[in-house]
């Protein structure tokens, strides 16, 4: 064997004893990288959350709430039939969750309570909201030959075609619905005067888009911009003289809500005035996002933006999301801590221009689930074990886990421990996830 | 004089040498550990902190010297130009730096590692030089 001190020669006796614990200090080796393996093949991830330390950054696991007040820290005092809400999400797939609820001593006995766990996006998670209705400043047509525009939210008529030659709305920018689409927008006052344009008329003017709003008219920040919404043909073309009868805002506006940039070699997600740099390489693939789908940035068209702190995977897809339903191809856009649905074709036609992201509705909806039991040795801490494998393959990185307590409790602390149990299996799938991760890193892409 | 008088100096010894064999085991752990990384970035550093490892490698290395001292064990100053293992740490050195230069084109990938490999020995040569 390798011997560093071979100079250093030891009587009979004391060879023999350094041989000995030479035997045990390898062996103490092996079992190191016996352990190390078994790490690495069968990872775990415990996420934890104190209610005695609500704020604290050692909570890794999504602050709990119930289902009647999603946004709204739940207190640790939770009656009988009350629920508990949080999120968790463990970078990684694996087997099954040990979900262990630690609870005040004085707290009456909840075994049995039903823990229940879904995986999808934590956006897509939101309560279902109202059908969302056309996008402002879209043209529609009817087939009984009226005209609307679609503005601040509301379906605007056009009281006559004359009007709408008058204003110089393009006739080909009008999309072509039926009555039933429409009932997705509230209705609005009818247009009259040829003289006013309504809000959320675009306008062309040299190389730039403006939308109108408010008697003034917000440029956009490049073309790129514009038509990550919208058809040129949706603008109406003008020249320098328009800026005598309309100020220009100083507010730029930016690209869809939800749309993925890059700058040097950060990637962002933009929404609402507001750019989020993603973390890294996993969190961007764990959100289920395309780098197909990414935009390159110039300078300009990110200084739009206010930039936020980091994204990472335990956050929720900000809002202007767009989500596909894979099954259903039904479409979903987040707003307002809701998924609001997409109900008409010709509606979903207006959001084409968005990347969506791919999800399943069925999928969040199927759950496993398992009852609490009073740990060994401990009087208030109950735990369950529920088995993850029937989410094989699901979309998301997200698990939802609801409890609903049998009796009143106080809760002091929550630890979930997701882990991949010592099976061939479970050894054949890790292995292949490095074959695959070692073909993604040194094999080029096509 | 040893300064633990209840433990006897072939104690000490055995000791002495079992940390050897620990250091050695510890620094191919550790350079296993970074090929791993190299390859896969934190496929082992999600799991297990590199700096503690690195922290017990100093360790150990300050046992060593201690004990080193105190027994009063000297060596000769190795001649690191003549090691046998030089040229294996050397291709180690330039596979881990080419590798993580893995996104350049292949001339400029070798270009960097091969003029990193070179500042690395003009460190060495200046840091080691004896003194005239």
């Amino acid at each position: 064997m390798f011997d560093l001190t071979s100079k250093i020669k030891l009587g009979p006796a004391l060879q023999k004893k350094y041989a000995l614990a030479r035997i045990l200090l390898h062996l103490a080796f092996l079992a190191g990288v016996i352990f190390v393996a078994d790490r690495v093949l069968f990872p775990s991830a415990t996420l934890v959350f104190s209610f005695g330390n609500a704020n604290s950054l050692k909570n890794t696991l999504g602050a709990p709430h119930t289902s009647e007040q999603p946004n709204v820290l739940a207190k640790s005092s939770v009656a009988a039939n009350g629920n508990l809400i949080f999120d968790a999400n463990p970078v990684g797939n694996f087997s099954d969750a040990t979900i262990t609820f630690g609870a005040d001593k004085t707290s009456q006995n909840i075994e049995g309570s039903a823990v229940r766990l879904r995986k999808s996006y934590q956006a897509f998670f939101y309560p279902t909201g109202a059908p969302i209705g056309f996008r402002d400043g879209t043209l529609l047509a009817t087939p009984d030959g009226s005209y609307y525009i679609v503005s601040d939210g509301a379906l605007r008529r056009f009281s006559s075609t004359d009007i709408i030659l008058k204003l110089g709305y393009p006739k080909s920018a009008f999309l072509t619905v039926s009555s039933d689409d429409l009932r997705y927008n509230s209705i609005g006052a009818d247009i009259t005067d040829a003289s006013v344009y309504p809000d959320d008329t675009f306008f062309a003017i040299g190389d730039t888009y403006y939308e109108f709003k408010g008697s003034q008219l917000f440029p956009f920040v490049s073309t790129r911009a514009f038509f990550s919404q919208f058809d040129a043909l949706q603008a109406i073309i003008k020249g320098d003289d328009f800026f005598s009868q309309y100020k220009v805002s100083d507010s730029i506006l930016g690209f869809a809500d939800g749309t993925l940039g890059s700058s040097d070699i950060s990637v962002f997600i933009l929404s609402q005035g507001k750019s989020y740099p993603i973390a890294d390489v996993a969190t961007f693939l764990s959100m289920g996002f395309n780098w197909n789908d990414v935009v390159a940035l110039d300078a300009d068209e990110l200084g739009t933006y206010q930039r936020q702190k980091q994204f990472t995977y335990d956050q929720p897809h900000p809002d202007g999301t767009l989500f596909l339903d894979q099954k259903t191809q039904k479409y979903f856009v987040i707003e307002n801590g809701a998924k609001r649905p997409i109900k008409s074709a010709a509606i979903a036609q207006t959001y084409s221009k968005q990347k969506p992201v791919l999800a399943d509705l069925e999928q969040s909806e199927t759950s496993v689930s398992c009852q609490l039991k009073k740990v060994l040795l401990s009087s208030s801490t109950y735990a369950c074990t529920a088995a993850l494998d029937s989410f094989g393959q699901f979309i998301g990185n997200d698990y939802r886990i609801d409890t609903t307590f049998s009796n009143e409790t106080k809760i002091s602390s929550i630890d979930t421990t997701f882990s991949t149990p010592l099976t061939w299996e479970n050894l054949r799938s890790s292995l292949s996830k490095i074959k695959e991760n070692l073909k993604n890193n040194y094999v080029p892409q096509q | 004089m040893l300064r633990l008088p209840h433990i006897s100096k072939d104690t000490f010894i055995v000791i002495y040498k079992l940390l050897h064999d620990a250091l050695l085991l510890l620094l191919v752990s550790f350079a296993a550990m970074l090929v791993a990384e190299g390859a896969l970035p934190g496929i082992v550093s999600q799991h297990i902190s590199l700096a503690r490892l690195a922290v017990a490698i100093f360790a150990v290395l300050g046992m060593i010297i201690w004990l080193g001292k105190e027994l009063q064990i000297t060596y000769e100053k190795p001649a690191i130009k003549k090691n046998k293992l030089l040229p294996v740490l050397i291709l180690f050195a330039f596979l881990l730096i080419g590798n993580s230069l893995l996104k350049f084109a292949l001339w400029e990938n070798m270009l960097i590692t091969l003029v990193t490999l070179l500042l690395f020995f003009l460190f060495y040569q200046i840091i080691f030089e004896p003194e005239k």
